[in-house]
């Protein structure tokens, strides 16, 4: 009868197949010592064990001198990104409570659980907790919270490289500040896939105070065979847009072997695409076929996600929705449509496949332009070098503060000095100045200094012992049903006219169509019959498409790591080096570029200026992802226009930028340096693009977490519609009476920093300035300047007809090549 | 600043840049959608937005009716965004600006959002919509059926989106639906818009700082 808590679950091991590994080992001996810290391993590798074993062992320990009472209270809470993710979770960790003998029950409250689990959980609770950031946040809201949460022991953040980098993750630090000031000596545990920088991953997790964390570094990742689909003929002058289903025969024969395959694209849009293409090709594996975004209706993407557990389907076309998350058995192929854009999320997606015969879990890139075989390349190179892009974590959210204090005074209240220290000991907030401070606890208070006036608004009141508190409980609930920081466009539910749900789809999408109208969703053919109070109703059409909706997001820039290994590639290439088979591939698009004018290089700037009936062409390819060109390509047409007044058209992609103008003066290298200087970067910035129109944009998400946006209560839409106002309204309307709101200036710094990548910006701006500039005059549009004349015409063009004139001006460049 | 005259059924108006209407013959300002107290009302409701919009309102209103020498305003609807009973701010603020303005009739369509009028009753002469004065009849709502009386109407806050250049604007915006009716953009500045596009039987006119400008090719004249 005397076995140690280590030989219980030794024992739990051994019953299960199963030896502890030395790092499992070492995270449990870490958390034994009471310390804290981040581990990070392989997909598979049995972080969740390494995590839970030291809690597990806690508990016995508890058992034996309680002679076998069960502990009261919560003790773990085990904290994850999804919530679909939360079921799966809960079973394995009670699994392995049961497994080692423990008494303890682990429960999940997540926003799907119900009033009457809510109930229980509260009269009693269980000792381990499964819940999202903001359940837990929601459990702060409460009057008893203190009391509920003494008693606490570890909280363990799985897959901690979700959050961080979003306002989720600050929300959960500031959340994190508050247990440990419940409960000093709570351990706190990340889980958390490679990321290129996870030092400051684990400080964030554990607040900058926290000096002694451990990052346990855990299983190696499984050897990655990173393939290109090689078509067997490549054109030379590329165009992104047509959505690759030309690979169509390829990727189905691909798909003929046995067992199951996920194919990953970059976007909804994308996915909708192959999906009807598929099923028309092979109209005999319909039955085999999946479909699975985050617009789809949930309990339709669980049918699928169980689908994939039982193994029942051929190929499941799935968008970044299915990279975290799903627990399900190893699929026998992956399969990634277009760039993979990051290494880490390629890796992700690729953790999806099992070994393969030779050991190797492998992933097939399907590019869908010829310069997407250079990034697959660019991905391999960087995996096999161990590079994987680092999240930086957000810092000095305000609206993020703004709600949590809210939140605080919906639960016991606060004291103003000692929070402002608690908050403090976040990453986020260490350097939160007293004046930022003061200006959010006046926000929460009476709505900020300008508003001091007007006694109207109350939300959070001072009382006479110092303490603040919610005003009143309406304020409350009303709270408690805005928090969180995930913000996405209005969304619009699609049902059937009969009533059947599909799913939701972006307004602004819903906004272009009119009655009558056929569209792609869900895999769907469905024509619109009418929208009315956020509800689009369809039936199945009978036509063909016409529309793809195109959803938000998507349009993710490269990331500098990969963008520096594509030029590394490509200087290869310059070097006549054509041994990787991707540059071999689409030697005859290089040797043209070449020839033509030149393949960039470390080191060189390649700038192209040609004349076309169009007017003055000019293409800079700094190589630094399609954000910052947007950035640098305003930024140097309106340093341009302070030269010379001239109207410039801009188009960006990944590569580079291009400018178009009637009259673009004369450049040689000396002009073109001024234009690139990093001096006066910021002012010339918000002179150069419609600054305060993208802050109006970027104010949307500030005004949601801050509180400014009234959604209503579910079924109170007549009475909520008195308080209803746009964001862009809401901006417009502070910025006019109340310019110094500092919500303000955030959304400013957000716009720099989400919408222009500015430290990138800045970095490629640095890089340029110790290049050599090489600017090469044409004759007419190379392989890598045509891709950005199609872009152009994109924005300018409707489908149809853009199509067609790319393909036109295609047919053109290839015979000029041909005879070249 | 330059205006636009219209004719609807006999009656020449001119449409004001700032978002109004003037009927030159009877020397009377109509607007409609003032929304006055909408910021209150949102911060009652906990929601942080400065004041100075209703003060605006009535500025830029004040300003007009004396820059027109104007005899009588009527109101279109939703002048006040809420009961007014739970602002003593507003009742004030508007009981000092009419009574600036007492020697100027003033009639009020009721829109859908004037509701518990009793603390502002004797400020305006309230009327239900759709009464007619010399062939123009006076709403709030746009008539869901074509009708014959000309008529004059806001509720929709209209605007319209213009693109160009990789340059976008909206901009408040007058519709004329058919040959007889007329809507007014809201008035107010705390009130947002309907984006309205080109349709065969709207005509309209677009706010654009010191200038209307008729954005559709007339319609069969």
């Amino acid at each position: 009868m005397n076995v140690s808590p280590r030989q219980a679950l030794d024992a739990w091991f051994t019953a299960s197949g199963w030896t502890p590994a030395p790092f499992q080992i070492e995270t449990w001996q870490a958390y034994a010592e009471g310390r804290s810290g981040l581990i990070h391993s392989a997909t598979g590798s049995g972080k969740s064990l390494a995590a839970w074993g030291g809690p597990l062992m806690a508990g016995l320990t508890e058992q034996t001198t309680a002679a076998g009472h069960p502990a009261t209270g919560l003790k773990v809470l085990w904290i994850t990104p999804l919530r679909a993710l939360a079921g799966d979770t809960l079973e394995s960790l009670q699994q392995a409570a049961t497994g080692v003998g423990l008494n303890w029950r682990v429960e999940k409250r997540t926003g799907d659980t119900g009033a009457s689990a809510r109930r229980r959980q509260r009269e009693r609770p269980p000792q381990a907790l499964v819940t999202t950031p903001e359940s837990l946040a929601l459990l702060l809201s409460y009057a008893d919270a203190d009391t509920r949460l003494r008693g606490l022991q570890a909280v363990i953040v799985d897959e901690w490289h979700e959050l961080l980098g979003s306002k989720r993750g600050v929300q959960l630090e500031l959340c994190l500040a508050r247990l440990r000031a419940i409960n000093p000596g709570l351990r706190t545990w990340g889980l958390s896939a490679t990321l290129g920088n996870l030092d400051e991953a684990m400080r964030t997790l554990l607040g900058p105070g926290q000096t002694t964390g451990t990052l346990i570094r855990g299983a190696a990742p499984k050897p990655l065979r990173i393939e290109a689909l090689l078509p067997t003929s490549t054109e030379r002058f590329p165009w992104a847009g047509h959505l690759g289903t030309h690979l169509l025969p390829d990727v189905i024969a691909h798909l003929e072997g046995p067992g199951s395959c996920l194919l990953f694209t970059n976007t909804r849009a994308q996915a909708e695409l192959w999906f009807e293409s598929l099923l028309r090709a092979r109209s005999d594996w319909l039955e085999g076929l999946g479909l699975h975004h985050g617009s789809i209706d949930r309990r339709l993407r669980e049918r699928i996600e169980d689908g994939l557990r039982a193994g029942d389907f051929r190929c499941v076309v799935a968008t970044s929705s299915l990279d975290l998350g799903v627990d399900f058995a190893p699929v026998d192929r992956v399969v990634q449509i277009g760039s993979p854009k990051g290494i880490g999320r390629l890796a992700q997606r690729a953790g999806r496949c099992g070994h393969q015969p030779d050991g190797q879990s492998g992933v097939l890139c399907v590019p869908t332009h010829a310069l997407e075989l250079i990034e697959i390349a660019a991905a391999r190179r960087a995996w096999q070098a161990g590079e994987v892009e680092a999240r930086r974590p957000l810092r000095q959210s305000l609206d993020v503060l703004a709600q949590h204090l809210v939140t605080l005074a919906a639960g016991g209240g606060f004291d103003a000095p000692a929070l402002r220290e608690e908050v403090r000991q976040t990453h986020a907030f260490a350097e939160l100045s007293d004046e930022a401070w003061d200006w959010t606890l006046a926000f929460v208070t009476h709505g900020g200094p300008v508003l001091e006036a007007y006694p109207d608004f109350q939300r959070v009141l001072r009382g006479q012992d110092e303490r603040y508190r919610i005003a009143d409980r309406r304020q409350a609930s009303r709270h408690r049903m805005h928090i969180g920081t995930i913000t996405s466009d209005a969304a619009i539910a699609v049902r059937y006219q009969g009533g059947g749900y599909i799913g939701t789809i972006e307004e602004s999408f819903i906004a272009r169509l009119r009655s009558g109208d056929v569209f792609l969703f869900g895999g769907k053919s469905l024509e619109l019959i009418r929208v009315r109070e956020l509800t689009a109703y369809v039936r199945r059409a009978t036509r063909r498409r016409q529309a793809v909706p195109r959803w938000q997001g998507g349009r993710l820039p490269l990331s500098s790591a990969l963008a520096g290994r594509v030029l590394e590639l490509l200087a290869e290439a310059r070097a006549g080096d054509f041994t990787e088979p991707e540059l071999a591939a689409i030697r005859p698009l290089l040797e043209t570029q070449a020839s033509w004018s030149s393949l960039p290089c470390p080191g060189e700037l390649l700038i192209e200026r040609t004349q076309s009936r169009e007017g003055d062409h000019l293409f800079v390819f700094p190589f630094a992802g399609r954000l910052a060109h947007e950035g640098l390509a305003t930024l140097v047409a309106w340093r341009l226009g302070q030269m010379t007044p001239a109207t410039y058209s801009i188009a960006v992609n990944d590569y580079g930028f291009e400018l178009l103008s009637r009259d673009m003066p004369v450049l040689d290298a000396a002009t073109l340096r001024r234009l690139l200087t990093t001096e006066q970067l910021i002012e010339d910035l918000f002179a150069s693009m419609n600054a305060s129109e993208l802050a109006r944009r970027q104010f949307r998400d500030i005004a949601r977490v801050a509180g400014l946006i009234f959604q209503g209560y579910p079924g109170r839409g007549k009475s909520a519609r008195q308080l209803q106002a746009s964001s862009g309204l809401l901006f417009d309307t502070i910025s006019r009476y109340d310019p110094d709101n500092r919500l303000l200036d955030q959304a400013r710094q957000e716009v720099l920093e989400n919408a222009l990548e500015i430290r990138r910006l800045e970095d490629a701006l640095e890089t340029m300035t110790q290049s050599a500039i090489k600017l090469q005059e044409t004759e007419r549009l190379t392989p890598l300047a045509f891709p950005l004349w199609a872009e152009r015409q994109r924005n300018r063009l409707t489908t149809q007809t853009w199509q067609d004139r790319v393909m036109r001006m295609v047919e053109q460049l290839e015979r000029a090549a041909d005879r070249s | 600043m330059t205006p636009l005259t219209l004719n609807l059924g006999d009656h020449a108006l001119t449409l004001l840049p700032e978002g109004a209407v003037f009927w030159t013959a009877r020397r009377t300002l109509l607007v409609a959608d003032l929304h006055l107290g909408k910021a209150g009302v949102f911060r009652r409701a906990g929601v942080a937005i400065p004041e100075g919009d209703t003060a605006q309102s009535l500025a830029r209103l004040t300003a007009l009716i004396e820059r027109h020498a104007a005899e009588r305003v009527i109101l279109l609807g939703d002048s006040v965004h809420a009961s007014p009973g739970d602002d003593p701010a507003l009742i004030a603020s508007l009981r000092a600006w009419r009574h600036h303005h007492s020697s100027c009739a003033m009639t009020a369509i009721i829109g859908n959002h004037d509701r518990h009028l009793a603390p502002v009753a004797e400020l305006f002469e309230w009327q239900i919509e759709g009464k007619t004065e010399t062939g123009l009849s006076l709403r709030h709502h746009p008539p869901e059926q074509s009708v014959d009386t000309p008529w004059l109407a806001g509720h929709w806050h209209p605007v319209v989106s213009l693109q160009g250049g990789g340059d976008r604007l909206r901009l408040p915006a007058f519709i004329q639906v058919g040959i007889a009716g007329l809507v007014l953009p809201a008035f107010g500045g705390l009130t947002g818009g309907l984006p309205i596009a080109r349709a065969h039987d709207y005509q309209r006119f677009a706010c654009a700082g010191d200038r209307v400008v008729a954005l559709d090719a007339a319609l069969r004249e």
